[in-house]
């Protein structure tokens, strides 16, 4: 009886960890991410209103247009998620290099002491979203666990962030978000 | 009364673009919900197997009363304590989305007077994930 007894107790403790992990640590998860994200869109606000970026520019809209899509759809950034499109990237690269076009574009655009502010916002952007990715599965939680007690470089870090093709995720929140604006142009 | 802008005429490429992201984007869905429902389906599975080959002719009944009335008073406390957290962890949550809901209303004002044409997240006034949304 005892032997049952221990199975079921330890049944019981998966199931609350479960419990804890999937309506207590992943909502946490997204509001963290979330916030982080809130955070950088703040500072690209003041460093609008303190005159460093014109609130019409290009870049202004389109770095300010990819954080609300992210926290939007914060919920969605998974590994699994980045794996699936990651698989099939090449036909979506097609379609969002006109993005980073875009985006190149309203870069060339801004002075020079903008252009490093805002280059750096973005690239703390996708730096959150990478960090927020890794820590969402137990297996890259000890890839990124032994590359930070290593002392990686932000730079280095960065540098990962971008083979792991995290602007990938930015374009899908984006694209989701724009589609769903079209379909409400849409007349009914 | 303004007139509603016109509809935004797609490309064939566009078009086909959209659709391939949409069905990648049902799989990633039914990937995002399969691993946490499967694994709750495990959990039950496992445990059922163990309990059947272990149980021999006892019925599951008996064993469900005998395990209860096994129960010792640090488990309960145990139990207790961690229901507790979970408890008071959601309640921390419930009272800074109200916060968020009534700080929020004043911080949008506040940046609309400045940028008139400020562009939102498109959350729930509480910040959550608006109910469409969710997976």
């Amino acid at each position: 009886m005892s032997n049952i007894q221990t199975v079921l107790q330890i049944a019981i403790g998966f199931i609350l960890l479960w419990v804890l992990f999937y309506f207590g640590v992943r909502p946490y998860r997204e509001d963290a991410i979330r916030h982080r994200l809130f955070e950088l869109r703040d500072e690209l606000f003041l460093f609008a209103i303190n005159g460093g970026i014109s609130f019409d520019s290009p870049a202004y809209s389109i770095l300010r247009g990819r954080i609300n899509a992210l926290i939007r759809f914060a919920h969605t950034i998974t590994l699994s998620r980045i794996l699936i499109f990651g698989w099939v990237r090449d036909s979506i690269n097609e379609y969002t290099g006109k993005q980073q076009h875009r985006w190149a574009e309203g870069l060339k655009c801004l002075p020079e002491p903008s252009r490093v502010t805002v280059e750096d916002i973005s690239n703390r952007v996708q730096l959150a979203t990478f960090r927020h990715l890794l820590w969402g599965n137990p297996f890259t939680v000890v890839i990124y666990a032994a590359a930070f007690l290593s002392g990686t470089e932000k730079e280095e870090e960065l540098k990962r962030a971008r083979d792991w093709k995290i602007a990938l995720i930015e374009e899908q929140a984006s694209v989701a978000q724009s589609s769903e604006r079209d379909q409400e142009l849409q007349p009914a | 009364m303004g007139t509603p802008p016109p509809p935004r005429v797609r490309s064939k490429a566009e078009a086909e673009f959209l659709v391939r992201f949409k069905k990648l984007d049902i799989l990633a869905d039914a990937v995002h919900l399969i691993v946490p429902w499967g694994s709750l389906v495990a959990v039950f599975w496992f445990t059922y197997l163990m309990v059947a080959q272990l149980a021999g002719k006892a019925t599951l009944a008996d064993i469900g009363i005998k395990v209860m009335g096994d129960i010792k008073l640090p488990q309960v406390l145990a139990y207790l304590f961690g229901v507790s957290g979970v408890g008071y962890g959601m309640s921390e949550r419930r009272l800074r989305r109200k916060k968020v809901e009534h700080m929020g209303g004043h911080i949008k004002a506040l940046e609309e007077a400045l940028d008139p044409t400020r562009s939102s997240s498109g959350l729930t006034r509480r910040g959550t994930t608006r109910p469409e949304d969710r997976i």
